[in-house]
């Protein structure tokens, strides 16, 4: 029964040099995304060089955190015992984000009943504590 | 260079497959058993025996519970034998197919003249799964309790829907008609036919995406053996050629920080396939699709070019497909 109930704790990112800068702005609650220097294009996930012209020219930028709703889902069910700790959140939102500058950011939305929440809808980011001094970036509907 | 006529596949192997392992006193056979079981069944239906494989290729395929880095030449190790060129696959779903041009063009160059090529997998009886995951699904989906496949999919079909209109019901028409091919396949799992009302019953995992949406893991292994033109003509099976090939990796529809995740590589190496093969659809009689999740069956059947994207959708492809429901 001990067993039972104790509690699993959830998957954390890694911190690597390349994500560094991005975990340490969302725990001062910012959201910042990578950007090349030289064709301006925006570069989500985090990564080593420009996705678009090679370029090692990459430069943090913050992002306003407002965007849309791209795609989602309820999810409801736990696969693999890595993600056991996510059981007492369901039914809980998954969803790819569009933000306004562009990215699309895989996210949850919160603050809102499952039901309620559908493709273009408005939202924006709110950072949530997730221990070891992680903050992740979720999305919440503006109202 | 074309590839086009230059191989032929002279055997193939396909274990049984099962979902046993994971209870007490249910048999239990692990991922090498299967290994050695479907590569067993490829040299039989060649009429080749495993010395035949010394000193030529073998090609051996990462499945997701079992990963390990020197797996190629692990299986080498299991089968015996010792090859001159070893490939790994590691695309997934997509290895065996990829690994099918990669054996063709080791071939075509002169390095071997025969392939073994086999996948086994055994997630029910050997616990646990490979903890190596790419760094952006460990660092920006696990910790937002992304799950898996199950959950990207359902990214992919609930936009589908929302820009084509496709319904439950269509998704529901494709996964009868691909249940009623398996029916016909003695090799199948599920081989008892799904009614519309059945798939629109089962339970929700990931909305949109429904238990029989899913792809079902399962134990069993799977091999063929590919050869050069004159080797495969001192076989005992007539060769079947391969005509045309195509992959595309990492491919992006538009900018790569928000591709449309509605077109797939598909387009790309599925267009490359038919250039080499130098056919049209019309020519094609036999579509073997991946039948993963049901909405990338239609993905595929769009970006394969056999109907525009959202043209007709469920009944286009269940027409298609080959069964009407």
């Amino acid at each position: 029964m001990a067993e039972a109930s104790k509690e699993i704790p959830k998957p954390l990112p890694q911190i690597t040099p390349i994500t560094q800068p991005f975990w340490e702005a969302a725990a001062s609650r910012k959201l910042v995304m990578q950007r090349c220097s030289d064709c301006r294009s925006w570069v989500w996930c985090p990564r080593p060089a420009c996705v678009e012209c090679g370029s090692e020219g990459l430069q943090w930028a913050p992002v306003s955190g407002r965007g849309t709703v791209f795609a989602f889902t309820v999810i409801r069910e736990v696969v693999g015992r890595a993600l056991r700790g996510f059981e007492k959140d369901i039914p809980y939102i998954t969803a790819w984000i569009d933000l306004e500058e562009g990215p699309r950011i895989c996210s949850n939305v919160v603050q809102c009943p499952v039901e309620k929440v559908v493709i273009g809808m408005a939202v924006e980011v709110v950072f949530e504590e997730a221990g070891q001094g992680i903050f992740l970036p979720k999305f919440k509907p503006i109202r | 260079m074309s590839l086009r006529a230059k191989t032929a596949i002279v055997g193939c192997g396909e274990t049984p497959v099962d979902r046993l392992g994971g209870k007490p006193g249910e048999p239990r056979k692990i991922t090498s058993e299967y290994l050695a079981w479907a590569a067993r069944l490829a040299l039989e239906d060649a009429g080749l025996t495993k010395k035949d494989l010394d000193g030529q290729g073998l090609a051996a395929i990462y499945t997701t519970n079992h990963s390990q880095p020197f797996w190629p030449e692990e299986a080498a190790g299991i089968l015996g034998i010792s090859p001159a060129v070893s490939l790994g696959g590691g695309n997934g779903g997509a290895s065996a197919v990829s690994l099918l041009g990669h054996a063709a063009a080791i071939i075509n160059a002169g390095l071997v003249n025969l392939v073994l090529c086999v996948a086994a997998a055994a997630p029910f009886s050997e616990h646990g799964r490979s903890r190596m995951e790419p760094a952006d699904t460990r660092d920006f989906e696990m910790p937002f309790g992304v799950m898996g496949p199950n959950c990207k999919i359902s990214f992919v079909m609930s936009r589908y829907m929302y820009e084509s209109g496709m319904t439950v019901d269509h998704f529901g028409k494709i996964a009868v008609t691909a249940r009623y091919h398996a029916t016909l396949n003695p090799n199948a799992y599920l081989r008892k036919p799904l009614t519309l009302e059945e798939y629109k019953k089962s339970r929700l995992i990931s909305d949109p995406i429904r238990l029989y949406d899913c792809v079902m893991p399962a134990n069993g292994g799977k091999a063929y053996i590919i050869a050069s033109p004159e080797r495969a003509k001192t076989l005992r099976k007539p060769p079947v050629y391969l005509l045309g090939w195509g992959e595309r990796n990492n491919a992006s529809a538009g900018p790569r920080f928000h591709a449309n995740p509605l077109i797939t590589g598909i387009r790309e190496s599925g267009s490359a396939a038919f250039d080499m093969a130098d056919v049209s659809h019309r020519d094609i009689a036999f579509l073997g699709l991946y039948d993963d999740y049901i909405p990338i069956i239609m993905l595929q059947i769009e970006d394969l070019g056999f109907c525009e994207k959202n043209e007709n959708f469920g009944c286009t492809a269940a027409a298609i497909l080959g069964k009407e429901s």
